[in-house]
């Protein structure tokens, strides 16, 4: 059955990002930015949002190509589809975490039309927040999670708001220490994609800190894990089509049986994606011997305060760790 | 109306030879007649100014507010609201109810349908970001009255039980089958991942699915 029309509104193709930029400025917030538009929809279909214009940035081509930077690493275009980061050659030689990762996204429908870019900037999936009440993150003053159902909810690093950061393909890029690229009215910015994401203690209403009238153009990932070993596992209600209760992305160096540098990265923990670094300390410098890898994931996350119904996930967490160690020794 | 007598869905006006237009046949001939007619009266003479390959749009469509849409191989031309969804249109405008509305939230697989040969979710597809390319429902399979070999596995393998989640099965499926003629079990629950069935019957789609892939 149909549930619901969207109201009117203008869709309007940018041609270029300066276009796109120029566009959200004029309308300030009665505009959108939409790219695969698989999250999106979804609130405007639920009338929680209701822009005048959305502004569509899948007619610039420039954001849609993957290439092999001359470096060795890897320049993935934001408005490239999940499906395409995971098919294409450049990804897969080098860079097999990220593929793995996307292929583990929602669907094959979802990831014929979904961006990277989107992967990364999709706002939470609390289902209290989604749920159209009125909580912190809506601008109201509770946390209707911490009260009710907080079972998928973050466990560490969380203030007021307990949302978990919902993006499979997020941990895999911060594990090989990508960079996101910015545009906006004041040219380019670059920064570590682990400090694009913004927490609720620093802004309890935002996942990331694109400004209204800021467009991620590409993600870069330097050549400094390929061919590395890498390990990826996501843990979710069904096979298919669920969010992760929890994922781990891993990226690991070793000498011999020695670890000399490791990465891990892990969603649905907290609000933002979580680096193990407790977990990387224990284990860096190691070898991987059972009773190595034991104490290393022995509990990762120091710092957790649970909720009754999420206390699962401290030993979730641990298991990630242990198999992420496991798989590589 | 045997299995293989299907109407053809280049004819929408086609009624039912074996005892009359059934219902179904007569409302998708009234949407999709009425429409062509129209547009067949008003614009026959210029048909060729209208958009080329790359989705511009040409003189016809500027003058009519109409977009041209490519659905199963045909030439449409549909007036299109900024934020009207494919499902929608395909089934209010074009008549091609094949395609269903199940959650309308990306969440069930019920609308399925193939742009540019890849499956994606028409509840939350933008029609406006189909043009130009080629959007395929399951009223497209069909040849000449007769099923598709997919179609014909999803009866004789009983793929459908209320069969509400089998057209768009159909057409992950067919995406499945154009890329990899000889899928194995696991790839073809890979490719029906995006499809829920409200009745379980998973084995008999993927059967379906795999006898499919040796009918073709
Ligand atoms: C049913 C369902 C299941 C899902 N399951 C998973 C899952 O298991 N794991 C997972 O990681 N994700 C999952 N997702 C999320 C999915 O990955 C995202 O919906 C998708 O990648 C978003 O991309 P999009 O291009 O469709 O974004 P849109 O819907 O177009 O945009 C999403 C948001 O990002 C902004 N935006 C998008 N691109 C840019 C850009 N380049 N610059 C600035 N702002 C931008 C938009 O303004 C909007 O606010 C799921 C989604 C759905 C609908
Ligand atoms: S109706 Fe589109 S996925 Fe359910
Ligand atoms: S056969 Fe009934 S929903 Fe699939």
């Amino acid at each position: 059955m149909q549930q619901d029309m969207i109201p009117p509104l203008r869709h309007i193709d940018a041609t270029s990002v300066e276009h796109a930029v120029r566009l959200l400025d004029e309308h300030g917030s009665d505009a959108a930015t939409i790219a695969g538009n698989t999250d999106e929809i979804n609130w405007l279909k639920n009338r929680d949002r209701t822009p005048e214009v959305l502004v569509d940035l899948k007619p610039i081509e420039e954001l849609e190509e993957i290439s092999e930077t001359s470096d060795g690493g890897l320049r993935i275009g934001a408005l490239a589809t999940l499906s395409d980061v995971e098919g294409h050659d450049a990804v897969n030689d080098g860079f097999s975490l990220i593929a793995e990762a996307m292929g583990e996204i929602a669907t094959p429908q979802i990831r014929n039309q979904g961006t990277i870019g989107g992967n990364l900037t999709q706002d939470s999936r609390c289902w209290y927040y989604r749920g159209g009440f009125d909580c912190y993150r809506a601008g109201g003053n509770t946390c209707y999670a911490i009260t009710g159902e907080s079972s998928d909810h973050a466990v560490t690093d969380y203030s007021r708001c307990i949302t978990a950061h919902p993006s499979d393909g997020a941990v895999a890029l911060i594990a090989l220490g990508a960079d996101v690229v910015v545009r906006g009215p004041r040219g380019e910015r670059r920064e570590p994609l682990s400090e694009f994401f913004v927490g609720p203690e620093d802004n309890i209403t935002v996942m990331h800190d694109l400004a209204h009238d800021e467009i991620l153009t590409h993600i870069e990932v330097p050549s400094d894990w390929r061919g590395e070993d890498f390990y990826f596992e996501k843990v979710r209600g069904r096979d298919s089509w669920d969010f992760a209760i929890g994922n781990i992305a891993a990226a690991i160096r070793t000498s011999g049986n020695t670890v000399s540098d490791l990465r891990l990265v892990a969603n649905g923990f907290a609000p933002t994606p979580k680096r193990l670094r407790k977990a990387e300390n224990a284990i860096r410098g190691n070898s991987l011997t059972e009773s190595n890898i034991a104490s290393a994931s022995e509990n990762v996350l120091p710092n957790a305060r649970p909720q009754e119904d999420n206390e699962y996930k401290l030993n979730l967490a641990d298991s990630l760790v242990n198999r992420a160690l496991s798989n590589v020794a | 109306m045997s299995t293989t007598d299907v109407p053809d869905e280049s004819e929408p006006e086609a009624g039912d030879d074996s005892g009359g237009p059934s219902r179904r046949d007569i409302i998708k001939g009234t949407i999709g007649g009425t429409l062509v007619a129209a547009n067949a009266y008003l614009f026959n003479n210029i048909r060729q100014t209208s958009a080329q390959g790359d989705g511009t749009p040409g003189v016809r469509e500027r003058f009519s507010n109409q977009l041209k849409l490519t659905v199963n191989g045909r030439e449409r031309f549909v007036r299109v609201e900024d934020q009207e969804r494919l499902a929608e249109t395909l089934r209010y405008k074009l008549g091609l109810t094949g395609t269903k509305f199940g959650c309308d939230r990306a969440m069930c697989g019920a609308c399925t349908v193939q742009v540019d040969g890849d499956p994606i979710y028409s509840c939350t597809y933008f029609t406006k970001d189909a043009v130009g390319q080629e959007i395929t429902t399951v009223e497209g399979l069909a040849e000449g009255g007769q099923l598709h070999p997919i179609q014909e596995s999803f009866i004789e393998e009983l793929g459908g039980q209320c069969a509400f989640c089998t057209p768009g099965m159909i057409m992950s499926a067919k995406s499945l089958l154009e890329e990899n003629g000889d899928p194995t079990r696991e790839e073809v629950k890979d490719a029906l991942e995006g499809n829920l069935c409200r009745c379980g019957n998973y084995e008999n789609e993927i059967e379906s699915v795999l006898s499919a892939a040796e009918r073709m």
